[in-house]
């Protein structure tokens, strides 16, 4: 029988690796574990797991929307290093594709869940 | 200065993370945390940090739902054994009411054969501290004139020709009899307990020296000069100094060189000491005289090669030559050597594995509760079982989660029992008397934490296998929705059977404890034949000074120590003497009555007492009269059994005359016959005893006894106060009550008392919840059933009686299983009951009754509200 590749459809992005994406939008150049996980409990209120912030990134990596590169070790880190996370311009179109498609779906509805 | 993250947190939060991305997440929580310890502090900092290892480690389980929200494809055994433990932990906190009990029941079950193997551990198991223990005997006399043989100490004579004995590479012995000295070097005087050893005797036990040497041959000399220090008394009263070899102490007024320190394992039997000097045997004359005092304790180590029965023929041999050529002392004398476990721990092993059955019954009581539980779980859980396995899970896959359940709830359960255990460990230490021959700490070990971790698993797996394969069976059709709610009658028949077997074994338990209880409360109840309710016992040992050198000083100071006390107020009578009934340890003598020969000597302990003991002790003198302050005589007040055995025709013996030792010893007049008392213990019966007059210094006064108006712990301090202006260098040892005394005698009857007692209790307060959750899960299964009864005009009164009447058939069956039981183990604990028969119809007949009535009313709290049913809302429920 022959074998036969599955074509790979772009994957949707889930609700936290959404938030995740925001999170290294805003942040930039300052971006790695500690303050995605801030920058998520700070602005929605979620309270998080440091490991869960690790888990989504390792995925959103091996999908090749982001980059990680290993710092240099701190003190105040205990002497470890810290691994520095960069939005990659697939990642950018993914998530600004989600962004459309979910302002899209909200559109006049400000009415009935309000602004922040 | 930031706190530092705790690094116990750390380590939990980085157990579960990917060993490549441990160091950045880690990383990530310590330098978070110290942002918040210098915005929040450093209290907020570390909750908010073990708040995060905590997540780290028990989030969902990547194989239940990723943060995104999607199933993960399962990444093998481990993570699906991960996600039965995180199913198994979120069932426990759904029904948090039912998990506490079956965590607790498995708590009572492991806790109790936890602390108790705490203590058969070392008794039965544990290697002892001494090298090659197979080879290491303990060699006594067997006296064989009376049956069965008796063990006997070895004299100076036997021991000299005992050395000659084939089969054993080396024999040494220890004085049974410890003595006492004032160590009078560091701080306040305080006094000691001195052992002694014949040359070689820790090469036996194969004890080296912590510190310096031990004996050698130089040190064995009539007035020996040099002393071994006890680990102990070096560690406490010279504070583990290094230089203490060669130091020179004052032990009673007397210097003795300190030659090396004797780790506290090389204290055995009655050798638990504080310190070892030489025994020194004068050859000449123990030869010649066949000394007959007979305290030593012999020791030695098999040749190799030779069996410990070849050891004992060459030991018969030796002692049928040495009786033959001195048949005055030694005829109907034999020797023989038991292995050292044997004599070390033979004693107390019955009571220990006694023990250790109650406790495995209790677990086993625990196990057969949990079954039940679970089965009623299981069943109700029926339908989701059955969509499970229409889903695809496998049977196996199922038994797996509920099992890996069961074992996250034994985890728990084990968890409180070590926890319970570690608790009871420091009762147990404190009850648990001298249970062996060597010293025995009860302790959390590491063998005992595995043992608990493997009897865990063990009653996880147990208890879980089963009612899971029971509840599978018939799951795989297609999900129905009657199956939930009906029982097979299977399982039914499966919990009342479990119910009748909880009741055997509590009844079993019951029956123990109420034997022993009794027993004990005989035993406490006996008549000593002397009475010291309100009194004060202390030691005060006087050394050899120059102020106490000579006997009529001694026997002075003890005269005007005794007056003055009697002029406290609050004192009644105080009196000198050698040792009381219950604690007195002294050379049992032999006696002759005069005119007779060495064959119709009798064994008595002699006691010194001064002349206000018979009434401070309220030993009553039956026939002429008591000890006047001075007897410029030799006199002696015998016991009643001692009189009657010594001139068996003579009604009154009062002034008739006795040789003390032998036929050719010393002769003292009879001026007295006193009541008989227990002296040795409070069971075995009377012992026979011999007074002697304190004021002819022998034997010697060592304790003052007070009988007080008052509560006698008043006078403790009064007492030191005199002593104190008596002479500042004496101590005033081992304060106690005769309470304390009486309490010490049957220390380890109420140890195994208490025990069962423990035991019982939870044995009985497990049946009960037994019987009510089978019977409140049956009600609850047959509402519709009990409704149509109702309906069809059944009266509740009826109802009561179908819901109770098959549970106690089920119970009576226990009872009668139970009884049944006890009768057939009934000669494994009649050893240790006093005055009763392990039978004891009363006994087993309040047990059943006991048993019945709590069954009752374990049945009549669920069975009321299956009367209380109304049949209308039933009937239009379903």
């Amino acid at each position: 029988m022959k074998h036969i590749e599955p074509s790979r459809p772009p994957s949707p992005l889930g609700d936290f690796e959404q938030l995740v994406l925001l999170a290294l939008v805003r942040l930039g150049d300052d971006a790695y574990g500690a303050t995605i996980r801030r920058e998520i409990e700070t602005r929605t209120g979620r309270d998080l797991a440091i490991s869960a912030v690790y888990v989504a990134l390792d995925r959103l990596e091996r999908k090749g929307l982001v980059r990680s590169r290993i710092g240099e070790p701190s003190p105040t880190r205990g002497g470890r290093r810290r691994k520095h996370v960069a939005l990659l311009p697939e990642g950018r179109r993914a998530l600004a594709a989600a962004y459309q498609q979910f302002m899209g779906m909200a559109e006049g509805l400000e009415e009935e869940f309000g602004r922040r | 200065m930031t706190p530092r993250a705790p690094r116990l947190a750390l380590r939990l939060a980085g157990l579960r993370m990917p060993r490549e991305e441990r160091e950045f997440q880690l990383g990530d929580l310590e330098e978070e945390f110290a942002t918040r310890a210098a915005r929040d502090g450093a209290r907020a900092a570390r909750r908010w940090l073990w708040t995060q290892a905590v997540r780290c480690v028990w989030r969902p389980a990547p194989g239940a739902r990723d943060a995104a929200g999607r199933p993960e494809p399962t990444g093998g055994s481990m993570q699906g054994l991960w996600r039965d433990v995180a199913f198994g932990a979120r069932l426990i906190r759904r029904a948090p009411l039912a998990a506490a009990t079956a965590v607790l029941t498995l708590a009572l079950g492991i806790g109790a054969n936890v602390a108790i193997f705490s203590v058969a551990w070392p008794v039965l198991v544990a290697p002892l501290p001494f090298p090659d223990e197979q080879s290491l005997t303990v060699v006594q006399l067997r006296v064989e004139t009376v049956t069965p043989p008796r063990a006997n100490p070895v004299s100076a004579s036997d021991y000299l020709d005992l050395l000659r004995a084939p089969g054993f590479s080396r024999l040494a012995a220890f004085n049974m009899f410890p003595g006492e000295a004032v160590l009078a070097d560091e701080g306040e005087p305080r006094q000691v307990s001195i052992g002694a050893v014949t040359e070689g005797f820790f090469g036996v036990l194969g004890v080296p020296p912590l510190v310096g040497r031990t004996f050698g041959p130089d040190d064995f000399v009539e007035a020996p000069d040099v002393v071994l220090l006890n680990e102990r008394l070096w560690r406490t009263a010279f504070g583990g100094a290094a230089d203490i070899v060669g130091r020179r102490i004052d032990l009673d007024g007397g210097r003795w060189t300190v030659v090396g320190v004797m780790p506290a394992t090389a204290t055995i039997g009655t050798l638990d000491v504080d310190a070892w000097t030489p025994y020194w045997i004068d050859v000449a004359r123990a030869s010649a005289t066949r000394v007959q005092s007979y305290g030593l304790v012999m020791i030695g180590r098999l040749s190799p090669g030779t069996t410990i029965e070849q050891a004992n023929a060459g030991l018969r041999a030796l002692m049928a030559d040495v009786a033959a050529r001195y048949p005055r002392t030694n005829a109907g004398l034999s020797a023989g050597a038991v292995g050292f476990r044997e004599r070390l721990t033979g004693p107390v092993r019955p009571v220990v594995l006694l023990l250790v059955g109650g406790a495995v019954l209790v677990l086993v009581i625990a196990g057969l509760n949990l079954t039940a539980l679970q089965v009623a779980r299981h069943l109700s859980r029926g339908q989701e079982f059955t969509v499970r396995r229409a889903l695809g899970a496998s049977r196996a896959a199922i038994v797996r989660q509920l099992t890996v359940e069961l074992i996250v709830l034994a985890g728990f359960g084990g968890a409180a029992g070590l926890g319970a255990a570690s608790v009871t460990l420091g009762l147990l230490a404190r009850f648990a008397p001298t249970v062996a021959w060597y010293h025995i700490t009860p302790g959390l070990t590491w063998p005992l934490v595995l043992f608990t971790l493997a009897l865990t698993a063990v009653a996880g797996l147990l208890i879980g296998l089963l009612p899971s394969i029971a509840a599978l069976r018939g799951t795989g059709g297609a999900p129905s929705a009657t199956r939930a709610s009906t029982p097979t009658r299977a399982a039914a028949r499966l919990r009342t059977l479990s119910v009748s077997l909880q009741v055997a074994m509590a009844v079993l338990l019951l029956v123990a404890a109420t034997l022993t209880a009794a027993s004990l409360a005989r035993v406490l109840r006996v008549d000593l034949g002397f009475e010291l309710d309100r009194g004060l016992i202390a030691d005060i040992r006087l050394p050899y000074t120059d102020r106490y050198a000579s006997t009529p000083s001694r026997v002075g100071f003890y005269r005007q120590l005794v007056e003055r006390a009697e002029a406290l107020p609050g004192v009644e009578r105080a009196c000198a003497t050698s040792g009381v009934p219950l604690d007195n340890n002294g050379n049992w003598m032999t006696w002759v009555p005069e005119g007779a020969t060495d064959a119709s000597r009798q064994a008595a302990l002699p006691l010194g007492v001064s002349e206000g003991c018979f009434d401070a002790l309220r030993i009553p003198i039956i026939e002429g009269r008591a000890f006047t302050s001075s007897e410029p005589a030799p006199v002696v007040i015998l016991s009643e059994s001692l009189a009657h055995d010594l001139w068996p025709d003579v009604a009154n013996p009062v002034g008739r005359r006795v040789h003390i030792g032998v036929a050719d010893g010393p002769l003292a007049e009879v001026v007295g016959l006193a009541g008989d008392v227990r002296s040795s213990s409070l069971e075995s019966g009377t012992s026979r005893q011999a007074y002697l007059p304190v004021s002819n210094g022998w034997p010697a006064a060592s304790r003052i006894v007070v009988r007080t108006t008052g509560d006698p712990a008043d006078l403790a301090g009064a007492l030191r106060r005199l002593l104190r202006d008596e002479d500042p260098g004496l101590a005033l040892a081992n304060l106690r009550t005769m309470g304390d005394i009486v309490a010490s005698a049957s220390a380890s009857r109420r140890f195994v008392m208490a025990l069962f007692a423990g035991f019982a209790a939870i044995a009985l307060v497990l049946s009960a919840v037994g019987i009510y959750g089978v019977l409140a899960h049956q009600v609850g299964q047959r509402t519709r059933e009990i409704g149509i009864r109702l309906a069809l005009g059944a009266r509740p009164r009826a109802v009561l009686g179908l819901v109770i009447g098959r549970m106690l058939v089920g119970v009576a069956a226990g009872v009668v299983l139970g009884l049944a039981g006890a009768r057939a183990l009934s000669a494994a604990i009649a050893a240790q009951l006093y005055g009763m028969s392990a039978t004891d119809a009363r006994v087993y007949a309040g047990v059943a009754a006991l048993v019945l009535a709590v069954a009752v009313i374990a049945a009549w709290l669920p069975a009321r509200r299956a009367a209380a049913v109304d049949p209308v809302t039933t009937l239009r429920g379903a």
